[in-house]
């Protein structure tokens, strides 16, 4: 099949490559790119593992053609922390212990982060329904809700 | 899981989308937001040799009030979209809370209008892995002789499972289908077939370009009833939508339009027997609808709940679209 050249901005860094149009977003990243941060759930869009941020909103990578999103902005869960410095919603999934085995992660705090760019304070309802297409068979979803909530406060209060 | 191959186009405009369904018709799909699409791909469900992605085609995206008083919504509005959309939600809240039934929000950032309109038909035995369908006879959806669904079924009973068809339907939406050399607007339900094998009456060359909903009426009002196992993500198992148009003083219904998803191939517009045109509001007239939901009501044993449950439920839900819709 024939390939087709893209640039995308993963993370703020341009990556020119050429993919074959029915290589996904998700693919991409992984195979390509080696950013095993994203990973693929059930490859249907059924379980949010594969989340990324484009253009800074919450969307399925194993669902999205790489051919796509030529161009756009794509934020992966690599792309949070600061050098060795975790970023906040980071921060508080770890504080509060909203990680086990750590698979649904990396699509929860992309979520979460997309969540709380958008809105400061969420109610808990919010924080619910935004992280409804997220499965999670570990936590039971309480420790994640509070984790994004402690993350709401942690942004609130103004950096050092 | 893997994409098979397809060549891929993705054009910026109608007129070259068009020009590309006239060349490739048969063959090419239209790629929106992928959420139904790239699925069934995926598990090998159909492989198109074209895909025409929308994706850059700017004009199919926007809700824009028409001079008429009408609104017109472009097919690659995405679910999120509506939920957005000032006008749906102060104007049209009926279509902002079935749209925010609609799967979850990550996906509603990726579902068009289009695409949740022209969504296949479902059914258990089907929309699953090649690996899993190896298990059991090709059924008709999958261009075998059999049903696996319906024990003796002479025909595929796929379940279409859309949460705006229904109420667009109630709203007497109309679609806007355009192919090269020209356009027609044709009542939603009539884009229905009714058929679990080909859901969707449309020319392979033609394009669904957009919705077009009558201009809003203060005396109406509308409501979305939906269930599903989980809260999130589910598919309806059954889904009612209801739009009463009423007296000032809402003691009368003028006309109004009940329609019910996931218990059939398609939408069903219910026929409520002159019930609805110029009625009084009652209790016994709800149980009436509701009954009427009920018997139009037709599932089968092919989504995650039994058919009777479902039916049921159809009556239930009924009741209680009615009930809300009035209290707002």
């Amino acid at each position: 099949m024939n390939r087709i050249p893209i640039t995308l901005l993963v993370n703020g860094e341009p990556y020119s490559l050429a993919v074959p149009p029915n290589k996904t977003l998700l693919e991409v990243l992984r195979d390509d790119l080696e950013l095993m941060g994203t990973r693929e759930g059930c490859g249907v869009g059924a379980c949010g593992a594969c989340t990324v941020l484009i253009d800074g909103v919450p969307a399925r990578s194993c669902l999205t053609l790489a051919v796509d999103v030529q161009g756009l902005s794509i934020t992966t869960i690599e792309g949070l922390a600061e050098g060795d410095e975790l970023h906040p919603v980071q921060e508080a999934f770890v504080e509060r212990h909203a990680i086990q085995c750590g698979y649904c992660s990396s699509g929860m705090i992309l979520t979460a982060k997309a969540l709380l760019d958008k809105k400061k304070r969420p109610t808990k309802d919010e924080i619910k329904r935004a992280i409804s297409g997220n499965i999670c068979r570990c936590t039971g979803y309480a420790k994640i809700e509070d984790a994004i909530a402690t993350a709401a406060k942690k942004l609130a209060t103004p950096s050092k | 899981m893997k994409l098979p191959e397809f060549e891929y186009f993705n054009p910026r405009d109608v007129p070259s989308t068009l020009e590309l369904l006239a060349l490739h018709g048969e063959q090419a799909v239209l790629l929106g937001g992928g959420t139904d699409l790239l699925v069934r791909m995926k598990q090998g469900l159909l492989k198109p040799g074209v895909v025409i992605s929308l994706r850059g085609v700017e004009d199919l995206r926007g809700i824009r009030k028409q001079k008429d008083g009408t609104l017109m919504i472009g097919a690659l509005t995405r679910i999120t979209d509506l939920l957005e959309s000032s006008v749906i939600r102060r104007k049209y809240p009926g279509l902002a809370q079935a749209a925010g039934a609609v799967s979850a929000p990550p996906l509603q950032n990726m579902g068009t209008v289009g695409g949740n309109l022209t969504q296949e038909t479902r059914c258990l035995y089907y929309n699953q892995s090649a690996m899993w369908r190896r298990s059991k006879p090709t059924c008709f959806k999958a261009g075998g002789a059999t049903c696996n669904a319906v024990k003796g079924g002479s025909h595929c009973f796929a379940t279409y499972q859309g949460d705006l068809a229904p109420m667009l339907i109630a709203l007497s939406a109309r679609v806007v289908l355009s192919k090269k050399g020209g356009s027609r607007a044709i009542p939603l339900e009539d884009l229905y077939t009714g058929k679990g094998k080909i859901p969707v009456r449309k020319d392979p060359d033609e394009l669904l370009e957009g919705i077009i909903l009558p201009p809003p009426d203060k005396n109406t009002v509308c409501r979305y009833e939906k269930l599903r196992l989980r809260q999130a993500l589910d598919y309806p198992l059954v889904g009612v939508a209801v739009c009463l148009t009423l007296s000032e003083d809402k003691t009368r219904c003028v006309s109004g339009r009940l329609v019910l998803t996931a218990v059939g191939s398609g939408p069903v517009l219910v026929d409520d027997d002159g019930l609805m045109q110029d009625a009084e509001v009652s209790d016994d007239w709800i149980q009436s609808l509701a009954e009427a939901a009920y018997k139009a009501a037709k599932p089968v044993p092919n989504v995650l709940t039994p058919p009777a449950y479902r039916k049921r439920m159809a009556r239930v839900l009924t009741r209680r679209a009615l009930n809300r819709a009035l209290k707002d």
